[in-house]
């Protein structure tokens, strides 16, 4: 296939790129092949593979010194499928068509290009983190207009988010976003935007946002809701309520600002968002007389989302250092008794070091601090044998917190070699890498596992005390 | 230590100069795909090509390019440079292309001719990835250069093997 793209984009009509990373971890401690859970400790280590293949065709094409009109199609097939380095051995359902739309240049005045399809926009990257804190209209489908002269940009673009939120439970999530970024001179970057989306309440459509009247949110998340209602009403357990239509709002804010090029600062970028999160419109309760949908617009419309994150690169000769920082809190303003991955508060520092040994080859150090804490009490199990269901740190059958901490802190440190053919540089690709990586925790076994996490007499497996974990990887990655 | 040894020996220790050198007529255009006019490439690509030439034993001597922007055509572009001796026209066209996963997208693409015992011309795309929003054409062309360098080295090698490796160090 890509011998074939290859012939395509030197057609001139076709354009082919993107990007791709897989890897080799094999980890005899008994982890699935990361070194902890996620990206917040840095992505180093911490991902899986993924590939991204963007095509671009051109109706129209723009050539050089001519400002006639331009159309291009453009599609994006993206996922984390990979023959051999994760489970599902490179099914092609792990692939999407994450992006395809119709570009249109020049149709009405030079600086103006209208696209229609999907609208995916983001101001930039965290490449510590493989975070894109400011994006906009992500899986939105619609129409949008960009207007650009110089270093300065506009965007507003409206459509609907309906599928990309509810899938099969498809239901119209009308969506508006506007984004402007601009340069001020040759070392600032700014930009911003906002979005909001809204889904009316459509009564009989059984996909519409609905609330389920007279349940109490414990009762909810306890997954009591139907047995309180007939044990309060045993005269009436076929008249369970009906729910009533209620409309669901979400949106978010986003700004960046980028500075450089000023002594041994070769770029920075510091991105924010601020969200109100989509609510989630129904759950399923099991009940010895089956399942019982709920719906819960009312519970889980309160849920915030701020994520401030900022990367600097710094060059010192053959040195070359990147320090990231990212700061999130989680709220869910209707939930003042459970701990959730909606209701927390995390911060990280990452410090990539690179030192170039040769042209091609330079020697890697990355170390990473992170803190998550969880608003609503424990969450986090710290050691083999800790309790499960608790309440304030004290075994509770009927608790609704999680083990014997609130609080995750976790300390990565990788360093190994790096082969770039294309030249010395933190972000230079492709890049070859031979790692080693460690992760120590105060949570027991903070990585994917197969381990038995239960405290069974019956267990055959036992249990194991694990807080510092040993990995290494060979890893590729390009852009291309 | 043995594996630190490995990657060393297996990397590439890059070019070392040549000896004399032929003076070579050099012209390079950077365009984009609108309607500004092309211009001459920055300073840093022109060094970068200079040095590829340097290792071609060829000293690179610069051709004024602004009779040469009005033209559209390479090929009449090329017959403006200097009639005897070596002679490169390398023109570039940058493309923005899709942001991909936060990065700015650049296809530049490659169309060099060149004079020696015959006229023989190429061409290939490079894509480079930029941080910045505001990076323009000629940051992507500075970017592009490492492959660019490779990519009319392996042109050159592949097609004058026997002249190219007496003055090859």
């Amino acid at each position: 296939m890509i011998p074939w793209l290859a012939v395509l984009a030197s057609a001139g009509e076709f354009g082919a790129g993107g990007y791709m990373r897989v890897m080799a971890r094999p980890d005899w401690m008994g982890g699935n092949g990361r070194l902890g859970h996620w990206n917040l400790y840095g992505r180093l280590m911490n991902e899986g593979p993924y590939a991204v293949l963007d095509l671009r065709y051109d109706v129209l094409p723009p050539e050089p010194g001519s400002d006639a009109p331009t159309s291009s199609l453009h599609a994006r097939i993206e996922g984390g499928a990979v023959g051999g380095a994760e489970p599902t051995l490179g099914n092609l359902a792990g692939l999407r068509l994450s992006q395809l739309d119709v570009e249109a240049g020049r149709v009405a005045g030079r600086d103006w290009t209208f696209r229609f399809g999907t609208l995916d926009f983001e101001f930039g990257e965290l490449g510590l983190y493989d975070m894109r804190p400011a994006s906009l209209m992500v899986g939105t489908v619609g129409g949008a207009a960009t207007w650009r002269r110089g270093d300065t940009e506009v965007r507003l673009g409206v459509g609907d988010a309906g599928f990309a939120l509810h899938g099969l439970a498809y239901d119209a999530v009308p969506t508006a976003g506007l984004a402007f970024r601009a340069a001020l001179g040759d070392h600032v970057e700014i930009g911003g935007g906002a979005e909001g989306l809204i889904q009316p309440g459509v009564p009989g459509n059984v996909y519409a946002p609905y609330q389920t009247p007279g349940m109490a949110y414990e009762d909810w998340i306890r997954g009591t809701v139907v047995s309180s209602f007939v044990a309060e009403n045993p005269a009436l357990a076929e008249m369970f309520p009906d729910p009533s239509p209620r409309d669901a709002m979400s949106g978010g804010v986003v700004a960046y600002l980028g500075f450089g090029d000023v002594g041994p600062l070769r770029w920075s970028a510091t991105y924010a968002s601020y969200r109100r999160v989509h609510p989630t419109l129904r759950s399923v309760e099991a009940t010895d007389d089956g399942d019982v949908d709920l719906y819960v617009t009312a519970f889980t419309d309160d849920r915030t989302r701020l994520v401030v994150g900022h990367e600097s690169r710094l060059g010192f000769g053959i040195v070359e250092v990147a320090v990231g920082g990212l700061f999130g809190d989680d709220r869910d303003g209707d939930n003042q008794i459970a701990p959730t991955d909606h209701d927390r508060i995390y911060g990280s520092g990452v410090v990539r070091t690179q030192v170039a040994l040769r042209p091609t080859v330079a020697l890697l150090v990355e170390t990473s601090l992170a803190r998550e804490w969880s608003r609503n009490g424990a969450m986090w199990r710290e050691h083999a044998d800790s309790i499960f269901a608790s309440t304030d740190g004290l075994p509770d059958a009927d608790g609704l917190e999680m083990g014997d901490t609130d609080t995750r802190d976790t300390w990565q440190g990788k360093g190994g070699f790096v082969l770039q053919p294309l030249g010395p540089g933190l972000w230079s690709r492709p890049s070859l890498r031979l790692l080693y990586g460690v992760q120590q925790s105060n949570v027991n076994v903070a990585f994917g596992n197969g381990f038995v996490e239960t405290v069974d007499a019956n267990d055959a497996f036992g249990n194991v005390e694990i807080h510092t974990h040993h990995l290494v990887a060979l890893e590729a990655e390009a852009w291309f | 230590m043995v594996l630190i040894g490995l990657l060393l020996a297996c990397a590439d220790a890059g070019p070392s100069a040549a000896g004399d050198r032929v003076p070579a007529a050099v012209a390079t255009l950077l365009q984009t795909v609108d309607a500004r006019p092309a211009t001459a490439w920055p300073e840093a690509a022109d060094v970068a090509l200079a040095s590829t030439l340097s290792g071609l034993g060829q000293h690179a001597q610069p051709v004024d390019v602004a009779p040469l922007i009005p033209l559209r055509d390479v090929d009449q572009r090329f017959e403006r440079l200097p009639e005897s001796g070596p002679a490169w026209l390398v023109v570039a066209t940058a493309r923005s292309e899709r942001e991909v996963l936060g990065r700015f997208r650049w296809t530049i693409h490659v169309h060099a001719i060149r004079r020696d015992a015959a006229v023989t011309s190429t061409s290939f795309d490079v894509p480079v990835h930029l941080d910045r929003f505001s990076d323009d054409a000629d940051e992507a062309l500075v970017a592009a250069m490492p492959t660019v360098e490779r990519r009319l080295l392996r042109w050159v090698r592949s097609s004058t093997p026997s002249e190219l490796e007496a003055d090859a160090p």
